[in-house]
């Protein structure tokens, strides 16, 4: 079982339970402060990094993939981050 | 984790050769479709900016706890299913055998959940027809919905093959494209969870 | 061998022709591209019908006319798959085949409410023209699940070519699967009369139509390449005849 805790995976897996319980905490307040929203959102695109860097598998640079990845990452942070920022500001 | 049928040189030369886990057609329909996904966020903040006191007062009748479940729940299926297409590298029928089924029961609480959360919204008198903000929260989650459903079969039948099959290149790349597509219903609900859920306008 | 595929190239062309005729006649004419928003009065839908008549009943009968071509496109992909692909089980071709013909029929269908509403409009009321033009879009929108049958056996066919370079490249066969999936997204049409997901919206008109064509866009160029591709390999074959190794080779090679 030792072994199962050094595969990529199994950290990668620690990491996105950790940010989620992350985010959990910071829901706990019926009315988080902007500055916690903008951390969800960050928090979220960091996810979805992970999962496609390390579940995905595309951390080995498989192209053109590994771009679109990226790029789509980027998009969507954007288009939320972006539209939050229009109506909390 | 040495067992009896474990045949670790069936691919062992197999993990150094290729880069993409998967097959390249499966990565052309999962951007594809993550793309339409985009598409669909895009719209859903278009639509949110437009009416934000009424997605904030439709948000606060979602509850959050179920949303950290589910995405829980679907971040660990997919690291067991990750470990699954590991075992299968390795040759370790058993292990891939066990981490696909593992993969599968926790997944299926994904469904449980879901329902759970559906039947909730709709005895409450809430249903895609209620407004805007209730039409992208059950077509999304609905879609992603079909998805995950979708998704299951594919492990299945992974399942299946595991169990008949040899574990050979070919198998490998079937499962790795399969694990590729559960992959991605997990990432487009880490999309979906804070989008809908979380996002409080002051 | 290039008997059989004698009068593939003209099915092929029908593909095309439909095409055209179906944005032309059926779109731009019959006021489809985009329609009109559900939410709009019945009014607007009335005087539409009353005004335009000769243009609807136009663009409809040619539209019905030419729809067929649809079939007889998918009839040249399906032989495509089963002289180029399939050995001994021709479920996929026919699926495809079956798919593309039964297409025809919500199209065919839809397009005779809107004539029925051209026919004689002044005679009708608003609400009528309305209930005529509503039920010619949930029939052509909800209609999806043959076209997805076709675009799926399609797809998983064309996966199922062993070539080195495989007849249609894996990509397209993986978009026909994907956009036949995403039209799963017409389900919620009819629940809606604004918004991305109603008849003209975002989603369901704009994204779903224009997958559609843009796939049949790009499944005509590979299957000129490809009945082009049988027809060298059938001659090849029949080159080869004498000596006893040609009859190993490919799929089309197998039964002559």
């Amino acid at each position: 079982m030792n072994s199962l805790f050094k595969l990529p995976m199994t950290r990668a897996w620690l990491a996105l339970f950790a940010a989620t319980l992350t985010v959990a905490v910071l829901v706990e307040n019926d009315a988080p402060a902007r500055s916690a929203t903008i951390a969800i959102i960050l928090i979220a695109a960091f996810k979805l990094r992970l999962v496609f860097l390390h579940f995905m598998e595309l951390s080995s640079g498989a192209m053109p993939w590994r771009l679109v990845a990226e790029i789509w990452v980027a998009v969507v942070t954007a288009v939320i981050l972006g539209g939050y920022l229009i109506t909390a500001l | 984790m040495h067992r009896p049928d474990d045949h670790p040189h069936a691919s062992a030369s197999f993990t150094g050769q290729r880069k993409l886990a998967g097959d390249e057609g499966v990565w052309f329909f999962i951007s594809a479709d993550i793309t339409l996904f985009a598409l669909l966020f895009l719209l859903f903040m278009v639509e949110r900016g437009k009416a934000p006191a009424l997605f904030e007062q439709s948000r606060q009748a979602l509850d959050p706890r179920l949303g950290v479940l589910n995405t829980l729940i679907l971040l660990t299926s997919s690291w067991l299913v990750a470990l699954a297409v590991h075992s299968a590298r390795l040759g370790q029928r058993a292990a891939v055998s066990r981490y696909l089924t593992l993969g599968m029961l926790v997944g299926a609480g994904f469904a449980v959940s879901k329902i759970v959360e559906y039947w909730h919204k709709i005895a409450a008198g809430i249903t895609l027809l209620s407004n805007d903000f209730f039409m992208f929260y059950f077509a999304l989650t609905g879609l992603h919905f079909l998805h995950f459903v979708v998704g299951m079969m594919v492990l299945a039948v992974c399942l299946a093959k595991s169990r008949s099959d040899d574990l050979d290149d070919r198998y490998v790349i079937w499962i790795e494209s399969s694990a590729c597509y559960w992959h991605m219903v997990d990432l487009l609900w880490l999309v979906l969870f804070p989008m809908l859920y979380l996002l409080h306008t002051p | 061998m290039l008997e059989r595929l004698k009068y593939l190239r003209v099915l092929a062309w029908c593909g095309p022709v439909f095409l055209v005729v179906f944005i032309v006649f059926w779109g731009l004419m019959g006021h489809n591209i985009p329609p009109f928003q559900p939410d709009v009065p019945a009014k607007v839908i009335g005087d539409y019908f009353r005004s335009d008549a000769n243009l609807i009943r136009l663009g409809m009968s040619m539209a019905m006319s030419f729809t067929v071509l649809y079939f007889l496109w998918g009839l040249a992909i399906g032989k495509v798959i089963e002289y180029g692909i399939e050995k001994d089980n021709n479920i996929l071709s026919t699926c495809a085949v079956w798919g593309a013909g039964l297409t025809v029929v919500p199209i065919m269908v839809s397009c005779v409410f809107w004539l029925a509403g051209a026919y004689r409009p002044e005679a009708l009321d608003d609400s009528i023209l309305q209930l005529l033009y509503d039920t010619a879009w949930l029939l052509i929108d909800m209609g999806y699940m043959v076209t997805t049958v076709q675009m799926v056996a399609m797809g998983v066919a064309f996966l199922k070519d062993r070539r080195a370079v495989p007849l249609v490249p894996k990509w397209l066969a993986w978009y026909g699967i994907w956009v036949g999936f995403s039209f799963v997204a017409e389900v919620f049409m009819p629940f809606f009369k604004s918004g991305i997901f109603a008849r003209s919206g975002t989603l369901n008109f704009w994204v779903e139509f224009f997958l559609w064509f843009f796939w049949i866009v790009f499944v005509t160029t590979y299957l000129f390449s490809s009945i082009k591709r049988l027809e060298a390999e059938a001659r090849g074959a029949t080159e080869h005849a004498h000596t006893p190794a040609a009859g190993v080779g490919k799929a089309v090679g197998a039964s002559a």
